[in-house]
């Protein structure tokens, strides 16, 4: 792993003069997994298209290890040399390539030769128990198996920071908790920084140990689980909380 | 789907490889307005005579696509044909006038009468139809056959008369050789008188043929190749040489023209003579086309009448030419406009 | 290394791109173009109130067979897709038919028989309905075919949640107003592909801008001024559809939800089977045999098949040639301008309003700039300007905006988060264009392919003007010997091609079907 550091600072991004952040800071350290919150619409997959280096910020900075990799309306660093891999609300699966070759497309950036790619992606599936799929279309599995192709996708190409946007909307919740202990095992092993945006508590606390919550394109508050649980500022922290029990 | 798209490109390298193949050594390029059917099987027995490949380019009907001759006019500055063999001398003077044609006078053309031929040797007259009137037997008892064409303005005949349409071929040629020989005065009162007795006007000579040879119309204007093809399908049509005591039959001869620069001229000069022989004029009048021989003397078959029993409409052909390109700007669009409505 | 980013992202290679491939396929006709607006300012236009006239009859003309073609096409398309129904192959070999046949021969036919059933059948058919019956049954196929591609592009949740609210009734309904826009835009194709067509209008007696266009072409030999009245027409017809691309364009198309990844499928439902059967039956049998009996009554009289045969086997070769050749290169135009447009709406109207340009000239407009083209250009150039290849050219030229709305649509419905994906992964554009883009749009482009291919084969004009001596092909053969041949002999022809015709459709249709395009 070679970023050991990921912050914004002063962030503002704008669509159509619609702002969506607003002077947004936060640091991710290394290695941390931490969930974005906030209510429909506030930013939360904004700031991970940020991160990745998918869209410019219109004001502010976005710096690996203190260096800018992104500032107003310029991309210094392109995403595929960000060394981050994203999992998409939608998954985003090429319908008309199968499984393994999903993977393996996603891994046509490295610069592999064909073997260590095949071996790499196939790594990957095993990890994500669905190696028996691989010759098989995604319209082919279900929706939990397609969730998971996109995770092995992602984690094919041993990502230094994994973007996960709602990943696991519609999953039942024995399939959801196996994942999610999953994703929170290989992450630790390979020392991955997770960012994680979800609705739900259950995610957000089985995966991460820290949480950052948006309002009106503010970060309202940050913090680790216990720190935001002793004392909730903002109403959406405090409806999470009350269900966490 | 990939499949396919390879097989398309395979096919399309193909065709593109195909365009360049080797021409034969000795070939002739024709285009040519005359009918298919007519002109391939001289065409062939060329090819037979003399081993010179001959490369048809027939033409559709004027009213049906934008024409050869349109394809001759654009290439004048590098031509692909050798000779344009026309169905009427009209198409021959348009690319005289243009400079697509070069002057030839063939040493087969002695004989031909050169009132039918180009005086500065451009085109060269052969082998002639004749504007005539086509009747339905069932529908025009014997003895009441039409004589002129101001016949078609009776009223006996009203509502069933048809002519094609006067912009395009040989009517057109007609209509100019009307206004040359009545005058623009009785020229258009034939026109109108025409329109008054609910004459139709058709699309082509062709779709006259076959609705007088039906039944639909009683009698109508054409061509001798057009009512001798009704007569060989064995449908009941009788045709007429209208105006043999007035002003004659137009007569409509086949022309020859050499085209300026074509990439072959001595092969082409060959296939003008093989076009112009008495032989030639013979094979025409036999076959369907019951062409006229212009050469006195050429044995005929008995459907097909000798130069010298018609009497022609007196026209300069040339002058012919000139003449429809101002009615075509003029009057006979108007009154297409006006059989339109 | 270009990132695939690009495809999502605006740029001046989008403009560039555009406008090289528009520029392409105008290049040819410019020449002609040139000349008539040189001479707009000092002569007149319309040489006669007669091309007045003409341009309101046609314009009418093609409102009504565009109003015809949607009414007709659209709900055939829809139900087609949706419903499985017995013989689909043959159906759809013979719905399409009209598409590859020119429409002088189905002018023919139906006054043909007119003729001989009942003067009042003549009457009926003369002048404008006529042609609006001919022209409609070539429009239909082609808003049908669009429609049935735009139907398989939903995605089998999408059917089964209309299904789920209110049945078969909410299911065709939504489908229709799925597929409305791109259907609309071929409806209008199919109109002003009409104004370029003298043939019905010939045979009928209803004067069209076309025949008077044609009048300036073939009667007066006046290259420009039949430049001029094309250019007023080209105008009327930008001016008019304007409306229609300014609504269609920004709803040309969705942009799938990626997780709706599974496919249409047809469903065996009786009564609408019948129906489809029926209404399919109907227009089969009114739209094509019955001018097909029109023409083929000659051969009561007897048969001239051995001719027929032979000029079949002459020019086989050719018309299958020129066919895909030309379905070929307007796919390899269209579906690049379709990717340089890409989701920007201003220059999707600019590529429609083009396409509606050029369909709307005669094709001899394109084949006379070919041909001149080629006279000023040396003998090298033959290869190109003077061979098969430059009629399959002219012919995709022309019919390339077929594909381009084909594009268009396919390309706004794929999901922009694709790309995201592949950029993040280092994914190249080559590679991403060859991996994912184009095994997505290849279905695209065969139904484009196939469309082109049918639409070019019925063309004559540019076929005349353009084959290199003796490489004519069969339409064109049929058009040069009707004139004077024997009627038995015509009709042989049209049995031969139309039988030919049928048996390759039926073929083409089979393992699309099988392959579920």
């Amino acid at each position: 792993m070679s970023v050991s550091q990921c912050a914004f600072r002063s962030v503002s991004k704008l669509y159509d003069k619609h702002v969506v952040l607003d002077e947004v800071s936060f640091t991710l350290p290394a290695g941390e997994h931490t969930a974005i919150l906030g209510l429909s619409g506030c930013g939360k997959s904004t700031v991970l298209r940020l991160l990745a280096g998918l869209e410019a910020p219109s004001a502010g900075q976005v710096l690996f290890d203190g260096k800018s990799v992104s500032e107003p309306h310029r991309v210094l660093k392109p995403p595929h040399l960000r060394e981050v891999a994203m999992v998409f609300q939608d998954l985003a699966l090429w319908p008309n390539l199968s499984v393994i070759d999903n993977v393996l497309l996603g891994l046509s950036g490295k610069g592999l030769i064909k073997k260590e790619a095949e071996k790499r992606a196939r790594e990957a599936l095993a990890l994500c128990t669905i190696e028996s799929l691989a010759e098989r279309k995604p319209g082919a599995i279900s929706g939990g198996q397609q969730q998971r192709v996109a995770l092995a996708r992602a984690l094919a190409v041993q990502p230094s920071f994994l973007l996960l946007d709602e990943p696991f909307a519609g999953l039942d919740l024995i399939t959801k908790t196996t994942l999610l202990e999953e994703i929170a095992t290989l992450a630790s092993e390979g020392k991955i920084t997770v960012v994680l945006v979800t609705h739900d508590p259950t995610e957000a606390t089985t995966l991460c140990r820290s949480a950052l919550v948006l309002e009106n394109g503010h970060v309202e508050e940050t913090g680790t689980w216990e720190e935001l649980r002793s004392n909730p500022r903002s109403e959406m922290l405090r409806v999470f909380c009350s269900r966490l029990g | 789907m990939k499949g396919t798209f390879v097989s398309c490109l395979v096919i399309l390298m193909g065709a593109g490889i195909c365009a360049c193949e080797q021409k034969s050594a000795q070939e002739v390029v024709v285009y040519t307005s005359v009918d298919d059917v007519f002109a391939r099987p001289i065409a062939q027995r060329f090819e037979k005579e003399t081993d010179i490949t001959v490369r048809l380019v027939p033409d559709t009907e004027e009213t049906k696509s934008t024409g050869l001759l349109n394809r001759l006019l654009a290439e004048k500055e590098r031509p692909q044909a050798d000779v344009f063999w026309s169905g009427d001398p009209v198409r021959a003077a348009i690319l005289k006038a243009k400079g697509v044609a070069a002057p030839y006078r063939s040493p087969q053309a002695d004989g031909l009468p050169p009132r039918f031929s180009d005086p500065d040797g451009h085109w060269t007259g052969f082998s002639a139809r004749a504007r005539v009137l086509m009747y339905n037997r069932n529908l025009v008892p014997e003895g009441q056959e039409p004589a002129s064409v101001m016949d078609l303005l009776d009223p006996r005949f009203k509502g069933k008369a048809c002519i094609a349409n006067p912009l395009f071929g040989t009517t057109s040629m007609h209509a100019a050789a009307l206004f040359a020989i009545l005058g623009e005065d009785k020229a258009k009162a034939f026109f109108e008188g025409f329109s008054a007795n609910d004459g139709k006007m058709l699309s082509s000579n062709g779709e006259v043929r076959r609705r007088v040879a039906t039944g639909e119309f009683a009698v109508g204007v054409t061509d001798t190749d057009d009512v001798n093809v009704a007569r060989l399908e064995g449908k009941p049509v009788g045709m007429v040489y209208p105006d043999a005591n007035g002003m004659g039959t137009l007569i409509i001869p086949n022309c020859a023209v050499l085209i300026a620069n074509g990439p072959n001229p001595d092969a082409g000069r060959r296939f003008i003579d093989y076009l112009l022989r008495p032989e030639t004029e013979q094979a025409l009048a036999e076959s369907e086309a019951a062409q006229i021989p212009l050469r006195p003397g050429v044995p005929v078959p008995e459907a097909v009448p000798s130069i010298e029993r018609l009497k022609p409409m007196a026209v300069n052909y040339t002058t012919l030419a000139g003449l429809l390109e101002t009615l075509s700007s003029g009057y006979l669009p108007e009154w297409v406009d006006q059989q339109s409505r | 290394m270009i990132s695939c980013l690009v495809l999502e992202r605006p740029g001046t290679w989008r403009t560039i791109g555009v406008t090289a491939l528009l520029f392409i396929a105008v290049l040819p006709a410019a020449p002609l173009v040139w000349s008539a607006l040189v001479s707009l300012a000092s002569a007149s236009v319309f040489a006669g109130n007669a091309f007045q006239n003409a341009i309101e009859n046609s314009i009418l003309l093609a409102l009504c067979v565009a109003v015809v073609s949607l009414a007709i096409g659209l709900p055939f398309g829809v139900l087609t897709a949706l419903y499985e129904f017995p013989g689909r192959s043959v159906f759809f070999a013979l719905a399409t038919l009209p598409l590859l046949v020119p429409s002088f021969l189905w002018a023919i036919g139906w006054a043909s028989l007119a003729a001989r059933l009942a003067p009042f059948v003549s009457t009926t058919l003369s002048g404008f309905p006529g042609c609006l019956v001919v022209m409609s049954t070539q429009g239909i196929p082609l808003v049908l075919l669009i429609a049935y591609a735009a139907t398989l592009a939903l995605s089998g949740s999408q059917v089964d949640a209309a299904r789920l609210a209110g049945g078969e009734r909410v299911v065709v309904r939504s489908v229709a107003r799925y597929v409305a826009s791109p259907t609309l835009l071929a409806a209008g194709l199919s109109g002003v592909l009409t104004l370029s067509d003298p043939g019905p209008g010939q045979i009928f007696g209803f004067p069209t801008a076309a025949s008077e266009i044609l009048i300036s072409f073939s009667a007066r030999y006046d290259f420009v001024l039949a430049g001029r009245q094309c250019v007023m027409l080209t105008a009327l017809v930008l001016a008019l559809a304007a409306p229609l691309v300014f609504f269609s364009i920004p709803r040309l198309a969705s942009e799938v939800l990626v997780r709706q990844s599974r496919k249409v499928r047809r469903i065996q439902h009786q009564r609408l089977a019948g129906v489809v059967v029926a209404a399919l039956g109907i227009f089969v049998f009114i739209g094509i045999l019955v001018p097909l009996l029109g023409l083929m009554l000659p051969l009561v009289g007897g048969t001239a098949f051995f001719r027929a045969w032979n000029e079949l086997s002459h020019t086989a070769g050719n018309t299958l040639g020129y066919a895909i050749g030309a379905g070929t290169i307007a796919t390899f135009l269209g579906l690049p301008l379709a990717l340089c447009a890409g989701r920007n709406d201003q220059l999707r109207a600019v590529c429609f309003g083009v396409a509606l340009g050029l369909l709307s000239l005669p094709p001899a407009f394109t084949a006379l700039g070919i041909v001149q083209l080629a006279a000023a250009a040396p003998a090298w150039a033959d290869l190109f300007l003077r061979s098969r290849f430059t009629v399959c050219m002219a012919l995709g030229l022309r019919f390339f905006p077929v594909v381009a709305v084909l594009g268009l649509r396919a390309w706004g419905a794929t999901s922009a988060t694709w790309v995201l994906v592949a950029s993040l992964h280092g994914v190249s554009l080559g590679t991403y264009l060859r991996r994912v883009t184009l095994p997505l749009l290849l279905p695209v482009g065969g139904v484009g392919l196939l469309l082109v291919a049918l639409l070019a084969t019925a063309d004559i004009s540019t076929v005349l003007l353009l084959h290199p001596p003796g490489e004519r092909s069969l339409p064109l053969a049929i058009l040069t010997v009707m004139a004077n041949a024997p009627e038995t002999l015509v009709a042989s022809l049209c049995l031969v091609y139309v039988t030919a015709a049928i048996g390759l459709l039926t073929v083409v249709w089979t393992i699309a079907e099988g392959r579920n395009v």
